[in-house]
């Protein structure tokens, strides 16, 4: 049984829509990016995600006459039955106030069509801003574009959630895992049944953390965390290294299965899992026995294939 | 699911009286727990492998092998199959009665069976 | 002493030995003393030396000391392989020997093997007779 999602990703003509989809579901890396030209109208992109998920992606060109079109005659079927809204505003922008109310157009229209769907707006291209000036320049677009979204919603009453989640991004580095991992953590049934699973399983394993990642796109979709630690950024580094670790082995012509990673202070175990997950356990000990944790994950796979077949 | 700390436990319970150290591994060599004296110039799991070897080539003459003990000038090492994939070995000084070793690897691995049939059975 | 006749009246003093045979320390065979019925067991034998040959190097990787003794008991048989002086002695037996026997035989072997280093006595050591048996298969000093 394949679950459809519908996903929208919406914004201004050079925003980098495409870029952060070709990375994230296509295997490209940030350089093959300057490749890509202008999407024209809509491109549709059906993406295989954890296994009998497709993820039907509406990369909508963002050049003006589709985003007039999309707001008009194409209002119903652009927006009609959408799980999720991604809206990329560019940092660089010069006309901030015009992408604005562009956005608020599109989430009205949304709002109107598919009153459930989530929204998430990134704030892209944060490497163009001098380091030091990022938080603030973030807060001050995340301010802005919470506003908008206010404006839209309020006419349409009880819609609550109409607030929508901002994170910045950059395809130069780990904020893109972070910002696709958070949406489509939403997108995940049965995330809570596999956390309580995950936990249970770093216990035996006196793990300190038990990370799930999804197979293709190494997105971060359900995680145990067993004792805490002080990097909250660590989940999309791990995926961003290990996505360019996958790629260069691709790129000889072989397929990536297992990683192990010691130190006198810890060992990481980075293996396949079930047939769409990879999974991460990390355990405190510098010395412990490989054979034995390889033991205990053939173990638990079977128990995790049943929840996912499940779905 | 193989606990680490358990196993250790159940390993360490033999190493009294002249016996001092236990391993179990499986039959390619790798070391899944060692318990004992400090390994001081051969570590654990590099003997591990030694011993799997030499069960390897005990193991070419006949295949009913059922266990091995190996006298050697230091010390006495006795070993058996446990599940049919994995190895235990039993250290004792060569002072130690030999019946008691043996005694020792047998509850061993006698207790260790059924755990380790459960989570190896399709794994082999 | 006579050798053979020693090593039959050994082997016939305990309950299950069938065979008991001498090699040196590459393997050749020296002597072999058994039941009528092993007699032609020279294939069993050439695997036998061969495979102990290929462990003793690994046992002394372990770093345990010289070889003494290895024991293997198999469902149908048991093999006890003695390092004295510069010779195995191997000795097999049916399931119903007596394990703790066959390991204690080293000792009566010792006064045999002394016995043989005295009437061909090794050409790379000092050609004295040993007082003591020398450490059994003991690992040679440039190892590793």
């Amino acid at each position: 049984m394949s679950s459809k999602r519908k996903v929208l990703l919406m914004g201004k003509s050079g925003s980098g829509k495409t870029s952060m989809r070709s990375i994230i579901f296509a295997n490209y890396i940030a350089r093959d990016c300057s490749r890509l030209g202008p999407t024209i109208e809509v491109e549709h992109a059906h993406v295989r995600f954890l296994g009998n998920m497709v993820l039907h992606l509406w990369d909508c060109g963002g050049q003006e006459s589709f985003m007039e079109n999309f707001l008009m005659s194409q209002k119903d079927q652009i927006f009609k039955n959408v799980q999720v809204l991604i809206y990329v505003f560019d940092v660089e922008s010069r006309e901030f106030e015009k992408d604005l109310r562009y956005y608020q157009s599109c989430l009205e229209a949304l709002l109107q069509n598919s009153p459930n769907a989530q929204v998430f707006c990134l704030i892209h291209k944060m490497d163009l801003i001098e380091e030091d000036k990022r938080d603030e320049t973030f807060k001050k677009r995340e301010a802005d574009v919470l506003r908008y979204s206010e404006l839209a919603a309020t006419p349409l009453g009880e819609r609550s959630n109409a607030v929508c989640q901002c994170f910045k991004s950059s395809i130069w580095d780990e904020t893109l895992y972070k910002a696709w991992s958070a949406i489509v953590y939403h997108l995940v049934p049965n995330v809570n049944t596999m956390e309580d699973k995950l936990a249970k399983f770093g216990n035996v394993l006196e793990a300190t953390e038990v990370i799930l990642f999804e197979r293709a796109t190494f997105l971060v979709i359900a995680h145990a965390v067993l004792s805490p630690h002080k990097d909250p950024h660590r989940f999309e580094k791990v995926s961003n290294i290990i996505k360019q670790f996958k790629l260069s082995c691709l790129k000889m012509g072989s397929k990536l299965d297992s990683i192990q990673v010691r130190n006198s202070r810890f060992t990481a175990f980075i293996d396949t899992f079930t047939q769409n997950t990879y999974v991460m356990i990390v355990v405190p000990d510098g010395k412990v026995s490989a054979p034995m944790i390889t033991m205990n994950v053939k173990n638990a796979r079977k128990v995790f294939e049943a929840i996912e077949t499940k779905q | 699911m193989l606990k680490q700390k358990a196993l250790i436990d159940v390993l360490g319970q033999v190493n009294t009286s002249g016996v001092d150290g236990s391993w179990l591994f499986n039959k390619d060599g790798l070391l899944l727990a060692y318990v004992g004296s400090e390994q001081k110039e051969v570590a654990s799991n590099v003997s591990a492998a030694l011993l799997a070897s030499v069960w390897t080539a005990l193991e070419r003459r006949a295949c009913d092998l059922r266990e091995s003990i190996l006298v050697l000038e230091d010390s006495t090492i006795a070993f058996t199959l446990v599940a049919r994939t994995m190895l235990l070995a039993v250290k004792a000084h060569k002072n130690a009665d030999l019946g008691m070793v043996r005694a020792k690897l047998h509850s061993l691995s006698t207790y260790l069976e059924q755990p380790i049939l459960s989570i190896s059975h399709d794994l082999i | 002493m006579n050798v053979q006749q020693s090593l039959e009246e050994l082997m016939l003093a305990y309950e299950g030995i069938c065979a008991i045979f001498i090699t040196d320390h590459d393997g050749g065979l020296i002597l072999n003393v058994g039941l009528p019925a092993t007699l032609d067991n020279s294939k069993f034998r050439q695997q036998l030396i061969l495979s102990h040959l290929t462990t003793i190097p690994q046992i002394h990787k372990l770093k345990m000391g010289g070889h003494k003794t290895t024991f293997a008991m198999y469902e149908s048989q048991q093999i006890a392989i003695h390092s004295l002086c510069k010779y195995y002695f191997i000795v097999h037996a049916g399931p119903n020997a007596n394990a703790g026997s066959m390991l204690a035989m080293r000792e009566k072997l010792v006064a045999i093997a002394n016995q043989m280093m005295s009437v061909c006595p090794p050409i790379d050591g000092d050609a004295m007779m040993p007082t003591s048996i020398a450490s059994a298969a003991a690992p040679p000093d440039f190892f590793d």
